[in-house]
This record gives structure tokens, sequence and C-alpha cells, in this order.
């Protein structure tokens, strides 16, 4: 006797937005990033930064600390951005060239969710990459910081000071000197920062590959938008003082509203110098990103929506 | 680029154009809380470009403005050995223009002239030994100039009112230096770092010496010798505050008849000032040899000049 056929698992009904279906092709997006082999820059990137810790043992000790903060977030801006503009512009025409893009928009699959897995898996991958840069840097400054610390409390204990209150006067006063100029968590807020721009220019490149013809003109585009952006808070002055004649304000009004303002994520020069950054500032910094990015992403699926592929 | 339709692209411009629009004001207040923050980076001086070369005024554009003017700084290294004193200046000054809010520059730019420069034109140009003095007061007010410069952009730093306070407490270096001037700069560096009560304690020790001002120190003096046992805790209890109350003591009575020490250090009287007599003397003598050994190098000099 045949046992009873069993009656077909319920077809499931297909959700017009998925977010599985977004991470899925995240996940995807960040795969083919790592067989591209970026993580090979972590090697550059080692190499500058224990480069940078022993050199120049000349400068006073805040100078070699603000020096190897200084090459450490430099690096880790440039290598982001470089992310951001290259790996981006890669993708489109890489799933194009692949076949990948008709395998999956074949399917039923918004192409809204393809923009956003795209972008997400872009995101996913600066962040993996500042996080490992991150703790790579954090390890020689701590590293660094105890070093020069127990090395100028030395000299200190060999000098002589008029009286015991002016040497412990001192070493109270370097303690504190190095603790501002050490690992600080405004550091980690200048690195998230540093994130928050690479993501808004990941927004802006897929924005442009969208629409464009080549990936090299993809690239200089995004290239050309981030030079602009820099200086974006120029032109947002000229629109909104009190001055400017007609055709600037024409002029900056158009920069202002179409080129996002990369300026307001620069704090990486303020946390190097010791500053520290409040809580609502990053908040507001967060909100900021969340804006642009549905700006760009909107725009995006727009033009998208309507490619002939 | 032309597969889409215009349609699309005129969509897309008014999602650009009406985002822009209601992220301006956003990003306007977002730039306005980083200023009132200190976190934004000051606005450049186009007159910047010459000075740095294209390429490094394209980093400064970049976002990596401190990266630029520490390569400046190491760039100046190679200067501060040639002892070409002028062109250090340039450079630090270079960097207090890039980053004014790093203490660091300018701290480093009125030290160079304060120390190092001073002590290099010491031994320079000693065929016009009568200019040495005014040449080198020149750096030392040019150092305290630049310091007060830096507490314009830095107003929260203790750092540079107590560089201050201890120019106006050099004596072997600064004509124009004063006990009072260096209590104040104390003064207002305690005020931004209370819990460094050395430096209160400090502005108390100068106070004290200020002709004038014994009155408004001998209280001042009393109270941080009752904050509690000597070396404990947050006392301001110190050898050097007794040794300032000992002999503050004569000027005081000369105008309070009434004052006195407290008993258990009126004991203790005489051998604290002995101690200080001691010290003084030996610091006295340090002096001495310093001044003949600076005497023996200036007439070598002005042999081998000759």
């Amino acid at each position: 006797m045949s046992a009873p056929a069993s009656s077909p698992p319920p077809a499931r009904r297909h959700q017009r937005f998925s977010l599985l279906r977004i991470l899925t092709l995240a996940g995807g997006t960040f795969t083919q990033l790592v067989r591209m082999k970026v993580f090979y820059f972590m090697a550059l990137f080692a190499i500058a930064i224990i480069a940078a810790s022993f050199a120049f043992a000349d400068l006073q000790t805040d100078g070699q600390l603000k020096l190897l903060k200084d090459v450490s977030l430099a690096s880790m801006s440039l290598f982001s951005m470089l992310f951001a503009i290259a790996g981006t512009a890669l993708l489109i025409p890489r799933d194009i060239e692949d076949r990948t893009l008709y395998t999956i928009l074949c399917k039923p699959v918004p192409r809204l969710e393809y923009l956003l897995g795209k972008l997400l898996g872009m995101v996913f991958l600066i962040f993996i990459s500042l996080v490992l840069m991150n703790l790579l840097f954090s390890a020689v400054l701590y590293l660094k910081e105890q070093a020069v610390l127990s090395q100028l409390i030395s000299v200190l204990e060999q000098r002589q000071f008029p009286s015991r209150e002016a040497l412990e006067a001192n070493i109270a006063d370097v303690q504190e000197r190095m603790a501002g100029q050490g690992l600080t968590w405004s550091l980690q807020n200048g690195i998230l920062a540093i994130f928050l721009k690479a993501t808004v220019l990941t927004g802006v490149t897929l924005f442009v590959s969208t629409f464009a013809s080549s990936t090299i003109f993809t690239i200089m585009t995004s290239l050309a938008i981030m030079v602009i952006g820099q200086a974006q808070s120029i032109a947002r002055d000229v629109l909104m003082g009190p001055d400017a004649s007609l055709v600037p304000r024409i002029i900056a009004g158009a920069v202002s509203l179409f080129f996002p303002d990369f300026k307001n994520f620069d704090i990486t020069d303020a946390v190097i110098a010791g500053a520290t950054v409040p809580a609502v500032v990053m908040g507001k910094m967060i909100g900021l990103t969340v804006v642009y990015l549905t700006i760009h992403l909107m725009a995006a699926y727009i033009l998208f929506s309507d490619k002939e592929l | 680029m032309f597969s889409i339709r215009p349609r699309k692209w005129l969509f897309a411009a008014g999602v650009l154009l009406l985002g822009g629009l209601a992220r301006l004001p956003l990003e306007h207040r977002f730039s306005a809380t980083l200023h009132e923050h200190r976190l934004a980076e000051e606005k450049l001086n186009l007159s910047l470009r010459d000075e740095l070369g294209q390429s490094f005024f394209i980093a400064v554009l970049g976002g990596f403005r401190s990266l630029v003017a520490s390569l400046v700084e190491i760039d100046n290294i190679q200067a501060w050995q040639d002892q070409n004193f002028a062109k250090v200046d340039a450079a630090y000054a270079l960097c207090t223009r890039l980053q004014p809010r790093v203490w660091h520059y300018w701290d480093w730019r009125a030290w160079m002239k304060t120390h190092n420069a001073y002590d290099h034109y010491k031994y320079e140009d000693m065929s016009r030994p009568g200019l040495q003095p005014w040449i080198r007061q020149n750096l030392i007010d040019d150092g305290i100039a630049i310091l007060k410069e830096g507490m314009k952009h830095l107003p929260d730093d203790f750092r540079l009112p107590r560089a201050i306070a201890w120019l106006m407490a050099d004596f072997e270096k600064n004509q124009h230096a004063s006990y009072y001037e260096a209590s104040q700069w104390f003064y207002r560096a305690w005020q931004l770092r209370p819990h460094y009560r050395h430096l209160y304690r400090f502005h108390v020790y100068h106070l004290a010496q200020a002709p004038g001002h014994e009155l408004e120190a001998w209280p001042l003096l009393l109270e941080m010798y009752h904050s509690g046992p000597i070396k404990s805790g947050n006392s301001d209890h110190t050898p050097s505050g007794e040794t300032h109350l000992v002999r503050l003591l004569p000027k005081v009575q000369a105008m309070l008849p009434d004052a006195a020490l407290p008993p258990e250090l009126a004991a203790r009287a005489p051998a604290i000032l002995a101690a200080d007599q001691e010290r003084r003397e030996a610091v006295e003598r340090r002096l001495e040899r310093e001044r003949a050994q600076e005497e023996e190098v200036q007439e070598a000099i002005l042999k081998m000049k000759r």
C-alpha cells in the first residue's frame, strides 16, 4: 500500500519588499568584493602606521602621537573613500558583464531591492575594513602611548625639581596630556565620521553608476562630486549670505542643492587635537547620513527603474 | 545614459532638488553645531595656497589638514637643526594657521622663540653686543604675544596661560618679568583646570613675592597652611607654602603688627629660614657660575670673529 501523497507546501506569497532578499544581495555583493582581494590593502596600512609609529623620534612626544594619528586616520579616510568610489563604480558594470544582473532581475526582485542590496554590501565592506584598520591602529597607538608615557616619567624622575610638589605636578601634567593624546573615545567617533562620509560617497557613486556609460565615467564623476562636496559649505554660505549678487547666488544654489556637504564629516582634525565629540553631534551626523542616502537612493532608483539593460 | 527617458531624468533632478531644499537647513544647522563644539575646521585663507604649494593645498582642501600640518612641522626639523629660526618661525606660523586649535603648535612656536632662538641669539652677532638684550627681549615679548594669540583660539586650554605665567616669572630672561603678572596668569590657568591645585598654589606663591601684594597673599597662605596635614590628599599645605609664610611675616607685620605665624610653624621658622637661605645661596652660586661660563664663551666667540 502506497503512502498517501503528501500535499505540496503552501506557496509563499511574494512580498513586494523583503529585507531577507536585500540582505542576501548584500551578502553576495560583499563576497563578490572580497573575492577581488580588496583586503590586501591591509598590508599597506599596517606598513604605514608601523612606520609612522617609529618615524621621527626626534619630534616632541606629543608630535609623535599626533603624527601616528594623522597618518592612520588619513589612511583610513583615503582607503574608505577609494573603496566607496572604485568598489561601487564596479558593482553594476561587473554584474552586467557577468550576466548576474539578468539572473537576479528576471526573478521577482524589485530594482530598488537590488540597489539597496548593492549599497548595503558595499557599506558593510567599508565597515569591516575600517574595523580591521581601527583594531590595528588602536593597538599600535596604545603601545606607543604607554612607551612614551613611561619614557617621559622616567626622564622627569631623573630631573632635579625645586620640590617634590613640582615633580608631582609635572608628572600629573604629562599623564593628563598623554591621556588626551592617546587612545580616546573621541578618536573612535572620528573613525565613525570617516565611515559615515564613505557611506554617503557610496550612495552618490551608486547614483552616478545607474546612468553612467562606463566605470571610468562613474569614478571620475564621483571624484569630482567629492571634491566639490568638500567646498559645498562655501557655496552654501554664499547662497544664504546677504551680500551675493544674482549670478553667484544661482551658481552657489545649484552647488548647494545638488552636492552633499562632505566637510560636515571632517571632525578628525579636531579629535586628533584631543577635542571631545558629544553623542548628540554623532547622532545628528548619523541622521544627516540617512537623509543623504535616502535622497541619492531615490534618485538612483528613478533612473535605474527605467534603464534598459 | 541615453536609455533613460527624459521624464525620468526630470524626476531624478526633482528628487535631488527637493532633497537639497529639505537638507539645506539641516546641513546649515549641523555646521553651526560643529562650530559651537569647536569641531569644525577654521575657514581657510586662500593665501595659504602660495605658502603650502599646490599639492599640499589640495590635501588641505580634501580634509587632510592635520596631516599637512604634521608634515610642515617635520619638514621644519632641518631648519631647526640649521638654527634658521626665521624659517622655523615661518613654519610654525603656518602650522598655527592651518590648525589654530592645536595647542602644540602655539606652544612650540612660542618655545622656539623664547628658549631656542633666545639661546641661539645670545652668541650670534657678538660684534654688536649692545643689540643682544634688545633682540632677546623682543623674542620673549613675541613668544608671549604668540601665546596670547593662541588663547583666542583655545580659550579653555590652561597650558597657554601657564606658559605665559612661567615666562612672566623668569627674571633671568625676561626684563618685563613680574611676580604679580605671573601670579595672575597662574590664577587664570587654575580657573581653567580647578583640579590642578598646584596652579592655585603657584598663584599664591608668586603673589606672596609681588611687592605691594603681601596682605593679599598672607590670608591665602594661612588658609593653605590650615587646609590639612602636609602632603595629604587634597591639602594645599606644602613645604613651599610654609617657607613663603615665614619669609612674608616681617613684611606683613610691618603693616599688621598683630600678624603671627601658627605656633607650630613659628617654632620651626628659624630652621625653615636657614634652609631657604642655603637654597637661595646655592641658586646664586649656580647663576654666577653660569654667567662666568657665558662670558667665557662670548669672549671666545669674539676672538674667533676677530
